[in-house]
């Protein structure tokens, strides 16, 4: 029998694309991760980018002209699309942490119903917004460009 | 105890970046569907509208706090994550360590760009 040493249940970095045993949720899970560490490097250099302004109007105007084009913009909206992503999920998973919509304790009787069960309506109702905003964010962004 | 407090604070900080940061992505973002809807113009990387902001203590006070909570969150998740595939209490100080001190750079870099940046700093 294989012995349990260390770290050897965490599930890997590839079977992270296999979402677990927990089907959809697994499949949050893992793009909450994605979203958070892309939504990190983009926050360290937003930093420094933005600090151009401190260069005055000029340097600042010269590099606002660069982010004009369409590539850039399209990975603007793919960070406002991590970030509304990354919010709601979020959300989930803190009311969640708090107990709430997770359901009541209850006999194990068949056909048995998980935990996970319980809160999908919660994801479904918060990935519908997510959806919805993602969408408004896109046509913001085919509507008025800038 | 330490794990406990760090928890507790990226909760409050997830929660803090939330109302923030949801306020920023919609006036950075969702510009043209506000400004049809309030009736507003110009756009909001625009210099002028960039000093009128920086010339407000509420804007520059938001963004300190946002810089600051966004920053605790970030590195705490990639500190957990690093920690579950390289956990050993060596590693487990040298990620926490450099965490910090990436942490703290940037914070203390972004916070100087937000205060002294405003109208007449130019």
């Amino acid at each position: 029998m294989k012995q349990i040493t260390g770290n050897s249940n965490r599930i890997g970095i590839w079977r992270w694309l296999m979402g677990g045993r927990h089907g959809f949720e697994g499949y949050l899970y893992v793009l909450h991760r994605i979203s958070g560490v892309a939504l990190l490097l983009f926050l360290s250099m937003h930093v420094f980018f933005t600090g151009s302004r401190l260069l005055g109007q000029e340097t600042w105007e010269r590099l606002m002209s660069m982010t004009r084009g369409p590539v850039f913009v399209f990975l603007e909206y793919l960070v406002y699309c991590a970030f509304i992503f990354h919010a709601f999920n979020g959300v989930r998973l803190i009311l969640i942490e708090l107990g709430i919509a997770v359901g009541r304790p209850d006999h194990p009787v068949f056909p048995y119903r998980g935990s996970i069960h319980k809160q999908r309506p919660l994801m479904i109702v918060l990935m519908i917004v997510t959806g919805i905003l993602i969408a408004l964010g896109g046509f913001d962004l085919l509507r008025f460009p800038h | 105890m330490r794990e406990t407090i760090y928890w507790l604070l990226n909760i409050v900080c997830a929660v803090v970046i939330l109302v923030l940061l949801g306020l920023h992505m919609g006036i950075m973002h969702l510009d043209g569907v506000l400004a049809a809807l309030l009736n507003t113009s110009g756009h909001p990387l625009a210099w002028e509208n960039m000093l009128e902001r920086a010339g407000s203590g509420f804007f520059k006070s938001t963004y300190v706090l946002l810089l600051a909570t966004a920053l605790f969150h970030g590195f705490y998740g990639l500190r957990t994550m690093l920690l579950e595939y390289w956990s050993s209490p060596r590693a487990e100080h040298i990620v926490t360590v450099m965490c910090w001190a990436a942490g703290l750079t940037l914070f203390f870099t972004g916070a100087y760009v937000t205060i002294s940046f405003g109208p007449g700093a130019v």
